[in-house]
């Protein structure tokens, strides 16, 4: 804010004031600084940002204001000035870069970590330190993300770590997002995508649940027993976060919605805690941290079999993502209508588009993940390979489908178009964000197809509903939000009676009503994400299945599915074989948590489409219970496929994938009978739970043999390493681990915004401690200062240093910084001490840079006032006001020729960059004619209005009544005073002081300011004192050495000694003769005799050079040592003059 | 070059007891008459006016007039390094950016001196103009100190009000209110126990307690105080210093806000 860099010139000049003084002063405030202040600055002991931080901020500042009983009138930001909004443009550029760099920063943390974790294991006792490093991070960082979350984005990334280009990045990124979103930390990337009610709802919903089911969790129970309490402890702290991030969700509910940054602080705070064997925070307490180191083993295991499962999340984000691409790329009707015709053709067709699918996806990902590329063709044949075989199974199906796609055909393409606008300027604007809710939308949409027998359908509709939502939520009106976290509370019950009694029963007409209408509502929406793919043709299923697969745990789509026929018992069976096999205990937990989160927000999204009239139920309805035994089973191939192709990829070795490659071919073959049998029993759901479990079963075996492998793979890498480089790059790691942290945190700091409703709630505030305020039409600091000189305010209460040239008299800094004293700055003193008034100020900042314009890279205030020393302006009409820096720009397009006074500003703007345009007039006249509010009505200040203080403090901050008085009641009383202290300064004449800032300033400045202070009568004058080593200054000052002889012999010698030492330091000339000077004045101060006296020689000085040079500022060296002689004479008569 | 010599150096040491609770910094003025200072404390409200007369030193010389910012904190340290008995020299060259203080004990076997760093102090000169006031007060310094300090318990500010009859000092307060009101001396036994009162029109002013129990720091340096006092106009609170020199302090009033909040 303001102008670069002058403040810390200015900064001399101001006086320390004691608030006490300014009793009974009217000041205007810059409020528009502090808002931005306090909503960056503010923060609650955990260092989150506070809630309405922006009032209490304010609240606080007010008190004090009215404490120290200065009557403030407060000045908004009116609108932006067309300039400001240019460099702001720029700034915003440079934020959202920050932004793009967090990000990249914190993936490359993570893949750092990866790296860490990784040596970690290999080092084994060797690298005992980093455990300790990675809590000391965690102890740093507040928005550490989720541990499980980054093992997800960690091995996600290691896959991409090698190849990097930037369209690479671009895409990596994406898939991170959206790994990170649906697959990885359901539990937090849906809290992203949700309002704080609906999260509240949600959180205390699991919250309800883990108390009611711990019965059915005893199959989680370690089988060693000496386990237990580290089961007891996850489970403990599992709780604890969702106790924390519920108290989040209430916190936020009170106030404003969350922002992004925020929730993702929220979801660290617990990842964090859902992670053991990572430093914890315990709630209230946020000093002490618990580390709670788990057998070394144990923890290997669990990661890479987390590892694992990440790994086909992986690989499926990248076959879902290759899908979405081919989606956006094939919108038009005319695919929609080849892919139809592809479903007639069935096997011939499915595999053509699967053969587009895979080149599309190809092509998409195989520049960035080069290493995955193979893997996923074998993955896409595998699938096709089991489209085949499945076609047989799948044909009247298919059949089915096709009718139903007629009758769905309209809608889709209704809702595609429809859905085309938000899906655009999302892609585009909200990024990949927006994109990856949706394809996260998009997986769950899958996983639901799979039993559509159960709710499977409504899920689907509300998943992909909850996409819609979260990815083009500015379209998503409020109301239907607000509706659906509603209805969602009451909703979740319903549901699972409902489903209850479906399981029961055949299926009751409502029933039928939602899923077939959530059905319809489904498949429009997975159409619309995957617009080519007709959502119940076996290829859409396969896709979506893959896409399921890309939901991290594959059992977590069955459970999913599971927990959504309302059968407790079922979810938990499922569950066993994978808890069994991968003998995974976090990763289980973690799978039940997501599992209800989507079940419940599913069961949200329902209801509300149920509300919706629906028609076609019963054409679709029994398509639909056929489709499952379809998607079930093509689900099931597919996860196979997915594993296999993700094995393949992780392992290239060859025995090993056969190995698999056997593995999967049987449970494939067992699979497909499963899906045969399913395909028999379409109407009965208990059937194809067990099918279910079967597939899960196998899909555990599988998991588990990736375990191994995973578990494996390290190992291998180890050989190739010595062990001495692996602590050198680990080491190596963790240095640039800290670094990017920091990096991070700076970069994520810098985001954040000041909304019209704070502004709005401001104003409430001060109207309710009756102090008056005005919105300036445009900047606040140019009102302030507009106030200031009419009079109507004794000064201005900012940091910004803009209210200078806006033509600000008084000005008190740091009024709110309690490590500083509050300083007052006057403009006479500036002027005074720098010889700076409102125009040369303008024109510091056209040098320096400030809101207005970039100003002139390199060029810092000192120079700046050395430039301006050097181009002085032409008389002081504001007219030509940039007639000096005219000159300077031209003096540098001539090749900067070295003129008096030039010489060591030609060193220092070598490198300097003309902006187009500058010296800018707009700049200048924006400044000097800001548009302000003319209104010069005198201000008037009523009493703080208490009971509504009190109100208003309960409402926004929750602060009781008794911490409102203690607040508000010192400051009343002190208002109430009717005594005010007077000062001694209205009553005596102040004598005009002797300056005595020249001593703080630098000499650089005190040049500078000596040279802009005669730069009227004396044009241009030589620095001597510069330290320039170019011949003819030093020959300048052995003639003026001379001539000192001549005029005082006997101070030959001492001057002598003075110009040996000259080039050490300019100054010594002066010093070596103060007797010399005449007592001017009748006091003898001992301290400014030598002020005096340096001004005094370089007054000399000035003059001789300015001899030399007299015809202007580009005279060449040669025509300066032909006037050598009159210098003398300069000399000689100025001396002698001074010393009479 | 400057030079004053002062046998009695607790006076030194008392003077600047006086001004070191107002000021962190000052400076001395000194030109052939003597030394004088004059600053106000850094909210504006109060002014200490010093004046040491030149025939009040044992020795005094002062070639030219020069000005000496002395950091009060450092002088005050200096001067405990002083006995009470020893005699006090304050040398300066003319244009020497340090002052020396020697002291010599009374038996002349030990001498010391100290050389402090002087200061470039900003110069705030106030133009006092020569008041007639409208009341003049005397009463016992110690009595004056003792009435700042009782009444200063009550409340921030003092109300002194001057009648013929005698003065009252009043304060309120949180805890009440407190009221202390003292008669003229009827017979002047002892000059510096009476309470005189010197009455052109009654005044009521209300000053900062604060303030006044800061010059009452001056009261070892005199039995008596001098309250000046005119309508509107800052309180002059006053103290000799032996025979060389006074101690002046002035202090702007309190006063009623007409507008109200």
């Amino acid at each position: 804010m303001g102008v670069n860099g002058l403040w810390k010139l200015l900064d001399p000049s101001g006086k320390p004031v004691p608030l006490e003084t300014l009793e009974n002063k009217v000041l205007a405030v810059d409020v528009s600084i502090w808002l931005h202040q306090v909503v960056k600055g503010f923060q609650d002991s955990h260092g989150n940002p506070l809630p309405n931080a922006h009032l209490l901020g304010l609240f606080h500042r007010i008190c004090k204001l009215l404490f120290y009983r200065i009557k403030p009138v407060f000045v908004f930001d009116g609108g932006v000035p067309h300039l400001k909004k240019q460099t702001v443009a720029i700034r915003n550029q440079l934020k959202s870069k920050a932004e793009i760099e967090a990000d990249r920063v914190r993936e490359q943390l993570l893949k750092n970590l990866v790296k860490h974790t990784a040596l970690k294991r290999v080092l084994g006792s060797k690298a005992s330190n980093i455990d300790l490093s990675i809590t000391q991070r965690k102890e740093n960082d507040m928005f550490e993300l989720p541990p499980e979350n980054k093992k997800m984005e960690e091995t996600l990334s290691g896959c991409e770590e090698d190849a990097l280009s930037s369209e690479e990045e671009l895409y990596s990124h994406k898939n991170w997002m959206m790994t990170d979103l649906h697959a990885v930390d359901v539990y937090s990337s849906h809290f992203k995508s949700l309002p704080a009610d609906v999260r509240h709802d949600i959180l205390s919903e699991l919250k309800e649940t883990r108390k009611q089911s711990s019965w059915g969790r005893l199959h989680e129970m370690p089988k060693e027993s000496g386990d237990f309490s580290s089961y007891q402890m996850t489970r403990l702290l599992k709780r604890r976060s969702i106790q924390v991030s519920l108290e989040d969700a209430e916190r936020e509910m009170g106030g404003r919605s969350l922002s992004l940054g925020e929730l993702e602080e929220l979801l660290s705070e617990q990842g964090v805690v859902t992670d053991s064997n990572i430093g914890m925070r315990i709630a209230s307490d946020n000093i002490t941290r618990y580390v709670y180191v788990k057998e070394i083993g144990k923890q290997i295991l669990a990661k890479s079999s987390s590892k694992g499962t990440n790994i086909n999340a992986s690989s499926s984000s990248q076959t879902q993502e290759g899908c979405k691409v081919n989606d956006n790329e094939s919108e038009s009707d005319s695919d929609l209508r080849a892919v139809q015709e592809s479903i007639l053709h069935k096997e011939l067709e499915v595999q053509k588009s699967e053969g587009d699918w895979s080149s599309n996806s190809e092509e998409d990902f195989a520049s960035s993940q080069e290493t995955s590329v193979n893997s996923d063709k074998v993955s896409l044949k595998l699938a096709q390979n089991f489209m085949f075989e499945n076609s047989g199974l799948t044909q009247q199906q298919i059949l089915a489908v096709i009718q139903y796609q007629k009758a769905v055909e309209r809608e889709v393409q209704q809702n595609s178009e429809h859905f085309l606008s938000p899906d655009q300027p999302s892609t585009s604007g909200m990024g990949s964000k927006a994109i990856a809710l949706k394809g996260h939308g998009d997986a769950l949409t899958c996983s639901m197809v799979q039993d559509k027998i159960g709710e499977a359908t409504c899920i689907s509709t509300s998943v992909s509903n909850i996409a819609e939502a979260s990815g083009s939520r500015t379209d998503v009106s409020n109301t239907t939000e607000a509706s659906c976290s509603k209805i969602g509370v009451s909703s979740t019950s319903d549901m699972n009676s409902i489903l209850h009694k479906q399981k029961g029963n055949v299926l009751n007409d409502e029933i039928i009503d939602n899923n077939s209408f959530a059905a319809k509502q489904g498949v429009g929406l997975t159409e619309k994400d995957n617009i080519s793919l007709p959502v119940l043709s076996p290829v859409a299923n396969g896709l979506k299945n893959s896409d399921d697969e890309g939901e991290k745990m594959n059992s977590d789509s069955d459970s999913d599915s599971d927990s959504d026929t309302g059968f407790v018992e079922v979810t938990d069976v499922a569950t066993l074989p994978v808890h069994s096999t991968a003998s995974e205990k976090n990763t289980l937990e973690v799978l039940i948590k997501h599992d209800k989160i989507p079940e419940i927000e599913d069961d949200i999204f329902a209801d509300i489409f149920c509300a919706e009239t629906s028609e076609r139920l019963s054409a679709v309805n029994n398509k639909l219970t056929k489709d499952t035994g379809i998607s079930l089973s093509c689900s099931v191939d597919i996860v196979h496929t997915g594993s296999g192709g993700k094995e393949n990829y992780r392992f290239d070795e060859e025995d090993i994938s056969s190995g698999i490659n056997g593995l999967k071919e049987a449970t494939e073959s067992e699979l497909k009978k499963g899906g045969k049998e399913l395909m028999g029993n379409v109407v009965n759901q208990d059937d194809c739970k067990q099918k279910n479990l079967e597939v899960k079963r196998d899909v555990g075996i599988i998991s588990g043999i990736e375990t191994e492998e995973q578990a494996k793979k390290p190992q291998v890498t180890t050989t190739t390493l010595s062990s001495e480089e692996l602590q050198k790059l680990q080491t190596s790691i963790e240095e640039k681990h800290l670094d990017l942290l920091a990096e991070r945190g700076k970069q994520e700091r810098l985001a954040a915004n000041i909304t019209d409703q704070m502004h709005m709630e401001a104003q409430e505030l001060l109207q309710l401690f009756g102090i008056p305020y005005i919105v300036a039409p445009m900047e606040a600091e140019a009102q302030c200062a507009f106030l200031d000189l009419l009079s109507l305010t004794d000064g201005t209460i900012t940091d910004d240093s803009d209210v200078w040239l806006f033509g600000g008299q008084k000005v008190y800094k740091n009024f709110f910084n309690q490590k500083k004293h509050v300083l007052c700055f006057k403009a006479s003193d500036i002027k005074q001490c720098f010889k700076l008034e409102r125009q040369q100020l303008v024109l510091l900042a056209l040098l320096v840079g400030s809101d207005y314009t970039p100003g002139i890279q390199g060029v810092g205030p000192v120079t700046a006032l050395e430039i301006l020393a050097a181009f002085p302006t032409d008389g002081r009409d504001n007219s030509n006001i940039l007639s000096g820096l005219q000159k300077f720009r031209e003096w540098w397009h001539d090749g900067m020729t070295v003129g008096p006074g030039k010489t060591s500003l030609k060193n220092k703007l070598k490198d300097v960059q003309f902006v187009e345009g500058f010296p800018s007039v707009a700049v200048v006249d924006a400044y000097l004619h800001p548009k302000v509010d003319e209104s010069k009505e005198t201000f008037s200040w009523g009493s703080p209005d208490l009971t509504s203080l009190r109100d208003f403090t309960r409402q926004k901050f929750g602060w009781t009544k008794t911490k409102t008085d203690e607040i508000l009641l010192p400051v009343l009383k002190k208002l109430e005073e009717r005594k005010s202290q007077m000062s001694l300064d209205s009553y005596f004449k102040v004598i005009p002081k002797l300056q005595a800032t020249e001593g703080k300033l630098s000499k650089r400045v005190q040049q500078a300011v000596h040279r802009l202070g005669r730069a009227g009568s004396f044009v241009s004058e030589e620095p001597i004192s510069e330290g320039s080593k170019s011949g003819h200054i030093s020959l300048c000052r052995k003639k003026k050495t001379d001539t000192n002889v001549k005029t005082r012999p006997d101070n030959g010698k001492a001057r002598s000694r003075g110009r040996g030492r000259s080039h050490e330091s300019g100054t010594v000339h002066e010093q070596s003769q103060p007797s010399d000077i005449p007592d001017i004045s009748g006091e003898f101060i001992p301290q400014r005799e030598r002020d005096k006296i340096n001004a005094l020689k370089r007054k000399l000085k000035a003059v001789e050079v300015f001899r030399t040079s007299k015809t202007g500022l580009d005279r060449t060296k040669r025509e300066k040592k032909v006037k050598r002689q009159e210098l003398i004479e300069a000399e000689l008569s100025e001396s002698s003059s001074d010393c009479d | 070059m400057f030079e004053a010599r002062l046998v009695q150096s607790s006076i030194l040491k008392k003077v600047l007891e006086a001004i070191k609770d107002l000021l962190n910094e000052a400076t001395f003025d000194c030109s052939d008459s003597g030394i004088q200072l004059q600053a106000m404390d850094n909210s504006h409200v109060s002014l200490v006016s010093m004046n040491l007369r030149s025939d009040g030193f044992d020795k005094y010389r002062c070639d030219r007039n020069i000005s000496m910012g002395m950091n009060l904190g450092s002088m005050t340290k200096i001067l405990k390094c002083a006995a009470n008995e020893d005699v006090v020299t304050m040398k300066a060259q003319d244009n020497a950016d340090t002052v020396t203080f020697v002291f010599e004990s009374p038996n002349q076997e030990k001498v010391s001196d100290y050389e402090m760093k002087l200061m470039n102090l900003d110069q705030e000169h106030l133009g006092i103009p020569e008041t007639e006031y409208a009341c003049v007060v005397r009463l016992p310094a110690g009595e004056f100190a003792r009435i700042c300090r009782d009444l200063s318990q009550f409340g921030e500010s003092v109300v002194i009000s001057c009648t013929k009859e005698g003065v009252k000092f009043s304060s309120a307060g949180d805890i009440g209110s407190a009221n202390i009101k003292l008669a003229q001396t009827s017979n002047v036994d002892k000059e510096e126990l009476a309470v005189t009162v010197e009455m052109q029109e009654p005044v009521t002013l209300t000053f900062a307690s604060r303030y006044l129990n800061s010059f009452t720091k001056a009261t070892s340096l005199s039995n008596v105080v001098q309250l000046s006092m005119s309508p509107d106009v800052p309180l002059v609170v006053e103290y000799r210093i032996g025979e060389i020199g006074h101690i002046r302090y002035y202090l702007a009033p309190k006063i009623e806000d007409e507008d109200n909040n």
